[in-house]
């Protein structure tokens, strides 16, 4: 075995926190439940840097063990561990780490705070193992453990209002997806014999599965994707998540389960590849999402739900990348969006934590007391407007870049004013939060920076955010694309690049007069009806759903309840009452039969009679005792 | 070793316990103590047998048979195969963790443990009978008690429900009654052995009414739409320990009933009936969940969840094709745990607040953590969840719908997404939120109570992720099963 062939242990490392956790219980003293979470992770992203390594060099594990056979049928499930999974793992459990560090000092003095390093722990097992599995089943199966993970994470203070309905509108919206990622797996074993990758590849690439089945299961999968990603029109349960405790969305609601998505798409590449209609597809869903995201983002005052929405949009970005045929890109954005929007998230966190509010005409004036969650903020910030040359520049511009070169100038049109708009969104936010003048409800009054834990985690992250992208810039000659074996496509280009830039400056630039030059009414922006009625409203889709989808379902439920009761139970009972009556009948005729001649035949009769009387008066055991003697007087007649 | 009875220990250690429980004293010690100590003797034997058996081998094994009424060719056959090993395992494990769950009964616990062994063993015969006739026999036997254990000890218009079973449960043995008569009849063999039956060729039209009258008096017990009324109902009122055996393993007894003399002995038959049962299946499974949906008592909505559920083992069959017998047995299996565990945990809850309205409770998270969490496994392999044992059971029949028909695959799938609902629904409201005044005084439950949630979690748990054997056993039985149906 090499070494890369021992990485199955990885995920089970934090499934053993979790395990642990839950037995102990509260006999456990409090900080050993941090402790034992971030060894885990810490030990999982130091092999993973072993792993980039070996990959790096060439060598690729890929073992598959039977998880049942009988005759000629073998399930497998198995790891893989190539350039792609080592990059997913080290960024899975790196996020992960910090993100437990911060957790120490965000929820500090919580109730339940071994159960978050639990749950979240149970999250990163089940997120490592989805990218390891060399096969669609074992992803399947991690993927829907994230799924519970999650659950738990968002209802984590279920107590709290509006927690718990956030929790089952994340569970029930993803399983919608997931129902396709599941008949996608049905139609993959029929076509092919097996879930794992490299022989299904092998398959679509010598033709012999092609056709419509091929774009079906990519479709499937993909609406699996939609799910889990939250891509429109599945997108509304992000949002609400964001009940969950911060660091919890930080990790879960931005930087990795909700990228596993994009992940799953890029694995499955040569799925959608076969198929071209179907990246059209994903081009256009992640388009529309990109787009629907950012403009909602402009009008959110709570700062939690602007980095959702931005979420929601950034990660329709990536399925954009991924229509434009270049995966490469998309898992590239997917880094360096992990580590900015974790970033972004856990300086929410910490203003959060400092001020008790996440309403952003509730801060203000932030940066004088909070100097290290304002610069690392504001890092984040750049990062994701695309402002060179932190991280989110490259990744952008290479997603840019690949719809200019395939053609697809809608997507590259979508593509310039979702920038545009994230950059003036984030812009907004910022300077709400951290620099106008502190207004009249401002809680930024007793506002403090955050302890160390909370801080250096801030940093790191911060750093990645503006350095990272340099992986896939000239300046390293893109070794991101050629480490994960895509060779360095033509990036000779400035024009684009320099629009893009261009329109975020200006985004920036307009923010800037509307927010900070003029001291802000309350928001003028949201005088137009079509804000503050349509964007603040998130395209009023939820309430869409709710009349057109969640109330015909409840309408109908009830409407078969009724009828079940009413109807097919009617029948049940009109005929207890015909028995009833019938059983009456008989009686008096019984009566009547005995004052008068009572030959053989009256007499069964209304004994019959009798019998069915008696049923229903509720004697059954006279009944059970004739069916009992009736039985034996068969068997007797027949062994005559 | 081999020549041990062992399948006469199982089908009648309860009997025998139930005649010893019936002559012991009036205080609750001794006849649950008699009672758990046949659950224990039952539940290893069971697990021997599930161990042991030869699956290369596969067929009948553990054969006993005693000449029982010559005359008729009627023995006291006993046998099992790849689709019975499952079932006595799942009734093991059923009995035993049921009789831990009355443990606290104290209205006549005497006659209520004496029933329930009588009862058990009604369901041990039918599972490991071979003769048809030794089936009717047990299986009427199953039936008898199970009015009584309702209409004394249960909950919620009791009489009604008992007196609904009751009729259902009679309607459909009369409908088995001609079914079994006729059969004998026309095999002209003078005898009831099902080998014997199953290896008779019946001309194809009387296989095809003989079959739909096996499949009616059985089904009213799987149940199948729209004879499935009394089903709810009968959860509702009964207590936990007869919920348990009535929604886990009574049900799977009206499947089994139609695999083992429907299926087996009338593969043409089946042919015939597929698209009708598989309508039913797909009506079960979609109706069950919507109604399901709108339920305010937490056993209704498990009770409904039973039609949905048992939809699926309808479909496997219907399909004829070998993911989709695998998938139904299977599913018979997972269900039995999982809607045991389920009346398990809402008959602890019910005997210590008094209401089983979901309205009136939650916060189990908060006062009862352990209980919570066996709510959330138990409806995570309700939803088919990987990584429990329902989500290989659902995988399997899907693949077998699939197969066959894509259409309706996607109408089945519509009650995956609906179960999703009702159970978060459910699970939302009882365990989240702030503890209700209902559960105020509400603790997770002693070791003795906890032992039954343990041991049905982890099977749950243990057969999801590690399904090999159990799909191996079953194997070993569809496969030839198959061959009946297909010729091939």
């Amino acid at each position: 075995m090499t070494p890369l062939e021992h990485a199955w242990v990885l995920p089970l490392l934090p499934l053993a926190v979790f395990v642990f956790v839950l037995a102990t219980g509260r006999r456990l003293p409090e900080l050993v439940a941090p402790v034992l979470g971030i060894v885990a992770t810490g030990t999982v992203f130091l092999a993973s840097l072993g792993m980039l390594a070996a990959t790096a060099a060439g060598s690729v594990a890929d073992i598959s063990v039977p998880w049942f056979s009988a005759g000629s049928v073998t399930v497998e499930i198995g790891i893989r561990v190539d350039p792609l999974a080592a990059v997913m793992v080290a960024v899975v459990s790196f996020v992960s780490t910090l993100v437990q560090l911060y957790s120490i000092g965000y929820l500090h003095g919580e109730e339940r705070f071994r159960w978050f390093y639990g749950a979240i722990s149970l999250f990163t097992a089940a997120m490592l193992g989805v990218v390891l599995a060399n096969g669609w089943l074992l992803m399947y199966m991690c993927w829907e453990l994230m799924g519970l993970a999650s659950y738990l994470l968002i209802g984590f203070w279920y107590e709290k209002g509006d927690a718990p309905a956030a929790a089952m509108k994340a569970f029930i919206v993803t399983r919608i997806g997931d129902v396709g990622f599941a008949l996608a797996l049905v139609l993959i074993w029929l076509n092919t014999g097996t879930f794992t990758f490299e022989p299904v590849f092998a398959a679509v690439e010598h033709g012999s599965w092609a056709g419509p089945t091929l774009a079906a299961a990519a479709l499937l999968l993909f609406a699996g994707a939609m799910g889990k990603s939250a891509q429109f029109p599945l997108h509304v349960w992000l949002p609400d998540a964001m009940a969950g405790p911060t660091p919890g969305s930080a990790l879960i609601h931005a930087a990795t389960m909700v990228a596993a998505g994009v992940y799953l798409v890029a694995r499955s590449f040569p799925l959608f590849e076969a198929s071209p209609s179907t990246l059209m597809v994903v081009g256009v869903v992640g388009t529309i999402t990109a787009v629907m995201g950012a403009l909602i983002a402009l009008a959110q005052n709570d700062i939690k739900k602007v980095l959702a929405y931005s979420t929601i949009s950034q990660l329709g970005y990536m399925f954009l990348a991924l229509g434009t045929g270049n995966w490469v890109a998309a898992i590239f954005h997917l880094m360096t969006h992990a580590f900015f929007k974790a970033l972004l998230f856990l300086g929410a966190g910490s203003v959060i934590h400092a001020t008790k509010t996440q309403d952003l005409h509730e801060l203000g004036g932030l940066w004088r007391k909070m100097p290290a969650t304002t610069v690392t903020w504001c890092l984040g910030a750049l990062s994701l407007a695309g402002i060179p040359p932190l991280a989110g520049f490259w990744s952008k511009d290479e997603i840019l870049l690949s719809a200019l070169h395939t053609d697809q100038y809608g997507f590259l049109l979508a593509g310039v004013v979702t920038a545009a708009l994230t950059a003036f969104y984030m812009a907004r936010t910022t300077f709400l939060a951290f620099f106008v003048k502190p207004g009249a409800h401002s809680q930024s009054a007793h506002a403090h920076e955050a302890p160390w834990v909370m801080t250096v985690p801030l940093v790191v992250l911060a750093a990645l955010a503006v350095l990272v992208g340099l992986v896939g810039s000239p300046v390293t000659g893109y070794a991101f694309g050629s480490f994960l074996g895509e060779h360095a496509k033509a990036h000779a280009e400035v024009l684009l690049p320099a629009i893009a830039v261009g329109v975020a400056l200006a985004g920036i630039a307009l923010a800037w007069s509307s927010y900070l030059k003029h001291v802000p009414e309350p928001d003028r922006y949201f005088r137009a009806r079509f804000v503050s009625g349509v964007l603040a409203r998130s395209f009023l889709i939820d309430e869409l759903y709710e009349n057109v989808i969640v109330r015909p379902l409840m309408a109908t439920s009830a409407l078969l309840r009724r009828i079940d009761h009413a109807v097919i139970d009617g029948v049940v009972r009109a005929f207890g009452v015909i028995g009833l009556f019938v059983g009456g009948v008989l009686a008096r005729f019984d009566r009547a039969g005995i004052d008068g001649a009572v030959d053989g035949m009256a007499t069964s009769v209304s004994s019959g009679g009798e019998q069915v009387r008696r049923i229903q008066n509720g004697n059954v055991q006279t009944y059970l005792l004739l069916l009992v003697a009736s039985i034996v007087v068969l068997v007797v007649v027949f062994a005559r | 070793m081999t020549t041990m009875p062992v399948l006469s220990i199982i089908v009648l250690t309860p009997a025998l316990a139930g005649v010893l429980i019936a002559l012991a004293g009036r205080g609750p010690h001794v006849p649950r103590a008699i009672a758990a100590a046949a659950g224990t003797i039952c539940l290893c034997a069971c697990a021997w047998v599930y161990a042991t058996y030869d699956r290369a081998a596969a067929g009948l094994q553990f054969i006993e048979s005693v000449e029982w009424i010559p005359s008729l060719g009627i023995s006291y056959a006993l046998g099992v195969d790849g689709i019975s090993v499952p079932m006595l395992l799942l009734m093991g494990i059923v009995m035993f963790t049921g009789v831990l769950a009355s443990w606290d009964i104290t209205e006549r616990p005497r006659e209520f443990f004496a029933l329930l062994m009588l009862l058990v063993t009604g369901v041990f015969g039918v599972f490991a009978a071979t003769d048809a006739f030794l089936l009717f026999f047990f299986y009427e036997m199953a039936v008898v008690p199970m009015y009584l254990l309702i209409a004394v000890w249960g909950s919620t218009r009791k009489d009604y429900s008992a007196m609904k079973l009751t009729l259902f449960l009679f309607a459909g043995s009369a409908a088995l009654l001609i079914a079994l008569v006729l059969i004998y009849w026309q095999a002209g063999a003078g005898t009831f052995d099902l080998v014997t039956w199953a290896q008779t060729a019946f001309p194809p039209e009387f296989q095809r009414w003989a079959f739909l009258l096996t499949f009616v008096g059985f089904g009213a017990l799987v149940p199948i739409f729209p004879l499935h009324t009394w089903s709810p109902d009968g959860h509702v009122a009964a207590p936990t320990a007869v919920s348990m055996m009535h929604a886990g393993v009574l049900l799977k007894l009206g499947a089994y009933g139609i695999i083992r003399l429907g299926v087996a002995v009338f593969p043409d038959g089946l042919s015939n009936w597929a698209s009708l049962i598989a309508v039913i299946g797909a009506i079960n499974v979609v109706y069950g969940a919507f109604c399901a949906m709108n339920q305010a008592d937490l056993k209704y909505v498990i009770g409904y969840s039973s039609v949905s559920h048992m939809g699926y083992v309808l479909l496997g069959i219907a399909m004829m094709n070998r993911f989709g017998f695998e998938g139904a047995v299977f599913q018979m299996f997972a269900h039995g745990i999982m809607t045991a565990l389920f009346f398990t945990l809402i008959g602890y809850v019910y005997e210590s607040t008094h209401t089983r309205q979901i309205a009136d409770i939650s916060g189990l998270m908060r006062r009862t953590p352990l209980v919570a969490a066996a709510f959330i496994i138990a409806s995570a392999a309700s939803m088919g969840l990987p990584s429990t044992s329902g989500f290989v059971a659902e995988l399997l029949v899907y693949l077998g719908i699939l197969t066959r028909s894509p259409l309706l695959a996607a109408i089945v799938f519509t009650g995956v997404v609906v179960t999703a609902a009702y159970l978060l629904r459910m699970l939302g409201s009882i365990l989240l939120g702030e503890a209700s005044p209902a559960v105020a005084d509400l603790e997770d439950p002693r070791p003795v109570r906890l032992a039954p949630m343990l041991i049905l979690a982890a099977t749950i748990m243990v057969v999801g992720i590690a399904p090999a054997t159990m799909y191996e056993t079953i194997r070993s039985a569809t496969g030839p099963l198959l061959i009946l149906v297909t010729g091939g």
